[in-house]
């Protein structure tokens, strides 16, 4: 199960994007501009499409991603 | 994955997310960095490394745990990126784990790839070197460490007396280097990424970064979210994604970008608003000599004004396409003392015949109107390579240099190199080597024909997919059965599957390495998983075969007393793979290398500094308490320890040897090859965000994968429609030297004019480079990847009798 944090860096005087009223994303405290969430998926797939929808989000500019736990796809089960 | 250790790392990411969230914010400064990584839960081992990718030199926390790489986070503690990473960084740990690592040595018979073993791989390639010695060549990188490519660079050098070594960094940022060597006397930027945190005035002299350098370019518009004014002005021949936050975007012609920075030079002058007590104080003028040598021949003021004086700005309209109000707009920002600009750039200056000449116009605005030396005044050059700077240009590994700035042409360089590796005076050949278009060119010419390269040895890199012109300058060789192809790699490529020998390599953090980044930044990282199968170091690589060499008693294998050119403190086998990690191999060779960064103030600290630090930018100075110290702004006194004290600014490698920085004399002139009605479009090639140069670590990454599956062209809407050809229709792009089948990309992430298409490199079954053109700078020898005549057809017109 993926797990990201990613902080979107939201364009000025803009409310965060309603993209983020979605089961999936925890959002955290906002500090300015930036807002921390984290994006937790069953598949890889979906949180690269999540954090895409959000950067095509005219309230934000841009989105960075600050962890990411790889251990689903590395560490395969016996 | 149970409720525990999902909420584990929850709390992990969410911890990570505040943390970079408020870096730089007074208000909430981040919580403790241990906090973070506690909450990943137990077994988790956390250690540093720069990303594996572009040249940005962003650091990670890699995350392992039961020898895998588990997590990945942005290092807060790292000043490049302050805890947050792009795209491809993000995905940096799943690099290592595509399904197709090569695993085991390879040798062709009969055709096939078939396995064989590491003491027979190494028997053969130093068969190769012995049966002639001047005829082998070492094809390496930008992605070497520091350590891979100085003990490459050693073993060509200083064991073999060839200098037939150049690595790919030739395709990428030679003419950076000519720039800088041309302007100041010495390579590398003066600023770095602070100027993006200082600048008034961001100018993007043909690059990208929001796609290509998205953490530096986040730092620039990060600022106005803080609501600073930053103006960003974007000189471009298409729009990307970067227009779309400028504030002027200035479309021109390809090539005129050398008739734009003739028209602001023009307008400093005839304005009366250049730098007169910075002129006087710390500049001179040069032009090209005959014949052609990079430090060219002494100019006069009057001859440089009587130069620019044609540049007014309706005929830099008429060669460049740039409006001349838009012109005199540049102008006038130069011209503003109040001001602080800050000029960027990277492929598109680079890959260009006349890349010396734009990137030392570029550096003339910004000398001549005085915007230089303060932090925020700055031109600045970016790299695509993680160590294109550390590992190229700062070892050296070009086919006519030495480490530090040396040059093999040189007799006081050669005799302290030869020194410094305790080799016999004479060993090191004073003849350059083959720079990367000729050595493939003489590899892929018949001995019978005069092509005097029997063996190339590639590590690190991809040239069957990178190499312009690949139906010239690779493929030929492929046939010819004297010549043999060895390719040290992690994954199958379009350069593997042609070699005759393969041999699996360790990747990024399943070694010890160091890089060093665009801002002149030495980043350290040690071994945190171990290689796959048999993979190994490709140092080792280098080393063993080095050897095998001194084994079978080749002179050049032994050093001045007959010892092993590769001796270890201890005698430590290292030539042995088992023993190879007794001693840390990297510190070693650092600690080498190290001596010879003094001669152009390229000063490094030790190798263990590095390894407390997350990068240090050179010239780093012991100072009186025993401490060292990086240097943020080179030639200005307030940071420079080697500027006297007194002169403000000091160019102190200047090759006028007066201190002073060469303000260059360079026409515009027009590309060697231009649209025709045979040919009648320009054809631009470069990278996207998801991939990373030919793709051969990401493409192996599902989501980036996904996300940008196939190559493409970009067409103007309009050509289209003209032509009568669909979004994701499949046309041909043909060159007079090949062709290459992609699906249209209409209005899609980048946008290019009428006349003009793009196409991306990153796809190994859509092979650009069978279309681009060989020709390259006279001075860097750096091939023009952004501009040549092709015509586009729909495909089955193409294919039609």
């Amino acid at each position: 199960m993926p797990v990201v944090g990613a902080v979107l860096h939201l364009r000025p005087g803009l409310e965060p994007p309603t993209e983020l009223d979605d089961p999936r994303i925890t959002v955290g405290e906002r500090n300015g501009d930036k807002l921390p969430i984290v994006v937790v998926t069953d598949h890889r797939r979906e949180d690269r499409q999540l954090l895409e929808q959000l950067e095509a989000s005219p309230h934000v500019h841009a989105v960075f991603v600050a962890f990411v736990d790889h251990s689903d796809l590395v560490e395969v089960s016996p | 994955m149970n409720p525990d250790r999902r909420t584990f790392l929850k709390g992990a990411a969410m911890a990570a997310a505040t943390a970079a969230a408020a870096t730089g914010s007074a208000a909430t400064p981040p919580p403790p960095v241990e906090d973070i990584r506690d909450r990943m839960g137990p077994g988790v081992h956390w250690d540093k490394a720069p990303c594996r990718f572009c040249g940005t030199g962003c650091h990670v926390q890699v995350g392992t745990r039961d020898g895998k790489v588990v997590a990945i986070a942005g290092a807060l503690e790292a000043e490049v990126n302050k805890g947050l990473l792009c795209v491809k960084g993000y995905h940096v740990g799943l690099a290592l784990y595509g399904q197709d690592r090569l695993t085991t040595p390879l040798l062709r018979k009969d055709g096939k790839l078939v396995p064989i073993s590491w003491e027979q791989a190494i028997g053969v390639i130093a068969d190769r070197v012995e049966m002639d010695p001047a005829g082998f060549a070492f094809y390496g990188s930008g992605q070497w460490t520091i350590p891979e490519g100085y003990a490459a660079q050693k073993f060509m050098k200083g064991g073999l007396s060839n200098n037939h070594i150049d690595p790919n960094a030739r395709l990428c940022m030679a003419s950076a280097v000519t720039g800088f060597l041309a302007v100041y006397g010495v390579d590398e930027p003066a600023g770095c990424y602070t100027d993006l945190d200082e600048a008034d005035v961001v100018i993007l002299w043909g690059n990208n970064p929001a796609e290509m350098h998205p953490v530096l370019f986040s730092r620039i518009i990060d600022r106005r979210t803080r609501g600073e004014n930053v103006t960003l002005i974007d000189i471009q021949t298409r729009r990307t994604r970067s227009t779309a936050h400028a504030d002027h975007y200035l479309e021109f012609q390809p090539h005129g970008d050398l008739a734009i920075a003739n028209g602001i030079l023009h307008l400093l002058v005839a304005n009366g608003t250049y730098d007169q007590t910075f002129l006087d104080q710390h500049l001179a003028f040069r032009k090209a000599s005959d014949p052609p040598e990079l430090k060219g021949q002494a100019a006069t003021w009057e001859e440089f004004q009587a130069h620019i004086a044609a540049y007014t700005p309706e005929k830099v309209e008429e060669l460049s396409g740039v409006s001349a109000r838009d012109i005199r707009m540049l102008g006038d920002l130069f011209g503003r003392r109040d001001l602080k600009i800050t000029s960027l750039w990277c492929m598109g200056m680079n890959q260009h015949t006349r890349g010396t000449a734009i990137n030392s116009l570029v550096h003339a605005v910004h000398l001549l109107s005085g915007h230089f030396g303060k932090p925020g005044d700055a031109p600045t050059s970016l790299t695509g390579q993680p160590s294109a700077c550390g590992t190229v240009r700062e070892v050296g590994t070009l086919a006519h240099a030495l480490p530090g700035g040396r040059v093999v042409a040189n007799d006081k360089h050669r005799q302290q190199s030869e020194e410094f590796w305790n080799v016999p005076a004479g060993r090191v050949n004073a003849k350059p080597g083959y720079h990367t278009v000729k050595m493939w060119e003489q590899f892929s010419k018949p001995k019978a024909d005069g092509g005097d390269i029997h063996t190339i040895w590639v590590q690190v890199t991809n040239p069957g997919q990178t190499l312009p012109n690949r139906n010239a300058l690779f493929d030929p060789s492929r046939k010819d059965p004297d010549k043999f192809l060895i390719v040290s790699d992690v994954y199958p490529t379009a350069t593997t599957v042609e070699a005759d020998l393969v041999l699996p390599s360790a990747m990024w953090v399943e070694k010890n390495g160091v890089f060093g980044n665009s801002e002149r930044r030495t980043q350290q990282w040690f071994r945190q998983v171990k290689p796959p199968g048999q993979a190994r170091d490709d140092c080792w690589q280098t080393i063993a075969v080095a050897h095998e060499l001194f084994r079978r008693g080749m002179p050049g294998m032994k050093d001045k007393d007959g010892r092993f050119l590769f001796a270890m403190p201890g005698d430590v086998p290292v030539w042995d793979w088992n023993r190879y990690y007794d001693i840390n191999v990297d510190e070693v060779l650092f600690e080498e290398y190290r001596k010879f960064t003094r001669m152009k103030h390229k000063d490094l600290a030790p190798y263990q500094e590095y390894v407390k630090a997350y990068g240090m930018r050179w010239p780093v100075v012991q100072q009186p308490d025993g401490s060292w110290r990086e240097t943020r702004f080179r030639f200005s006194e307030f940071d420079d320890p080697y500027v006297e004290k007194g002169k403000g600014i000091q160019f102190y490698h200047s090759n006028t040897e007066d201190g002073r920085a060469q303000v260059w004399i360079h026409p515009h002139e027009y590309p060697p090859e231009r649209p025709d009605q045979d040919y009648p479009m320009w054809l631009c090639t470069g990278r996207v965000l998801e991939h990373w140069h030919t793709g051969t670590m990401t493409g192996r990454i599902p989501p980036l994968r996904r996300a940008m599956p196939a190559s493409y062209v970009e067409l103007n809407r309009e050509d289209a429609q003209r032509m009568g050809i669909s979004n994701g229709e499949l046309v041909r792009v043909e060159s007079r030297r090949g062709h290459c089948d992609l699906p249209v990309w209409i209005d899609g992430r980048g946008r290019p004019p009428q006349g003009y298409v793009f196409v991306p490199f990153f796809d190994e079954r859509m092979l650009i480079n069978r279309v681009t053109l060989e020709a390259h700078d006279p001075f860097s020898k750096q091939p023009d990847y952004k501009k040549c005549a092709v015509r586009v057809t729909r495909l089955a017109v193409a294919g039609a009798p």
